[in-house]
């Protein structure tokens, strides 16, 4: 079979094996820029279960501090991450109602409005556990101006032992 | 131009395949996937659900468990106390709020339970970590099997306090 000095290697396993690498990291990969972020270190709950059926749609709030690169260096915030803003918590009424009110007109749009004229909509609220509490009920206060009233506060699981 | 096809003698033809690039190609994706990857713990939620508006006692007839948790001015936990007892400021007393609760509750998955509320009253500053801590006392415990079970269905927070300090 060989020509003289070279040797045919048979690369039907090698190329199965890596087939399957590549397809599990595919799979298991996370290109949810939402869940990434890195600026928002949630709280940790035992509790905290991924929900079994997921809305149709959700608007997903960020509030984290901008912390310096090294770890431990002095962090900046709370801001909320919206649309590519970084808002302050004193600017949430100047800033943030106005883009709300907008996001609530699109809804309104979409025909996703109830008969009471409130949203079904849920507002995911994934605050960084040092986030003082006070501003995080202003930004659902925020959002209950603006018509929304169902709101998911999120936790992560505890790392597994 | 290289011979490409090898007739054998019954007809039987065989293409030698390079196979170089695709093992190159394949071999950077590996390697890509394998970088880009980030293990991370799953994420769960609690619902909760706030009309504005809505007043204390108004959505259901039975009054809410009342839990306040006082900060430090660093944002760290004073005290938990449920009612008016005074629970301590450590582990122990997240499981002792959750003990009450359940006290409170009675027998959990019951018709009663699910219309038993829990007003989470914070002071401002207090780090949302203790919230979320609060709230999983509040709302369930892990059973033997470690799975979760909740005896509470319905969170609320009472009206924001004022910044310490602003008056």
């Amino acid at each position: 079979m060989a020509d003289s000095g070279s040797v045919d290697i048979d690369m039907t396993p090698m190329i199965d094996i890596v087939f399957q690498l590549i397809t599990f990291f595919m799979v298991v990969i996370n290109f949810d820029a939402a869940d990434t972020d890195e600026r928002v270190r949630m709280a940790v709950s035992e509790l905290a279960r991924p929900p079994k059926v997921k809305p149709a749609g959700e608007l997903v709030l960020q509030m984290g501090f901008e912390r310096g690169r090294a770890q431990g260096t002095a962090k900046e915030g709370p801001f909320l991450f919206y649309s590519g803003e970084r808002i302050p918590v004193t600017s949430f009424e100047t800033v943030f109602k106005p883009m709300l009110e907008r996001e609530f007109q699109i809804e309104k749009i979409k025909g996703n409005l109830e008969a009471d004229g409130k949203t079904k909509t849920p507002v995911v609220i994934r605050a960084d556990a040092e986030c003082p509490t006070g501003d995080v009920q202003k930004l659902i206060q925020i959002c209950q101006q603006a018509g929304y009233e169902k709101f998911s506060l999120k936790a992560m699981q505890p790392e597994a032992k | 131009m290289a011979k490409l096809r090898n007739h054998g003698p019954g007809g039987h033809e065989k293409i030698p395949l390079d196979m170089t690039p695709m093992i190159d190609v394949v071999f950077q994706l590996i390697i890509f996937f394998m970088l880009t990857l980030k293990i991370r713990a799953n994420e769960g939620d609690f619902n909760i659900n706030m009309p504005l508006g809505q007043g204390v006692g108004q959505s259901s007839e039975l009054p809410p468990i009342k839990v306040r948790l006082e900060s430090n001015p660093d944002g760290t936990l004073r005290t938990i106390a449920i009612g008016r007892q005074s629970l301590g400021n450590d582990e122990r007393a997240f499981a002792l709020l959750n003990r009450e609760v359940l006290n409170l509750v009675g027998r959990p998955g019951t018709a009663f339970s699910k219309d038993i509320e829990v007003e989470i009253d914070s002071d401002y500053e207090l780090h949302y970590q203790y919230v979320v801590s609060a709230m999983t006392a509040c709302t369930g415990k892990l059973d033997e099997k470690g799975q979760p079970m909740r005896f509470v269905e319905k969170i609320k927070f009472a009206p924001p306090r004022a910044k310490r300090g602003a008056g």
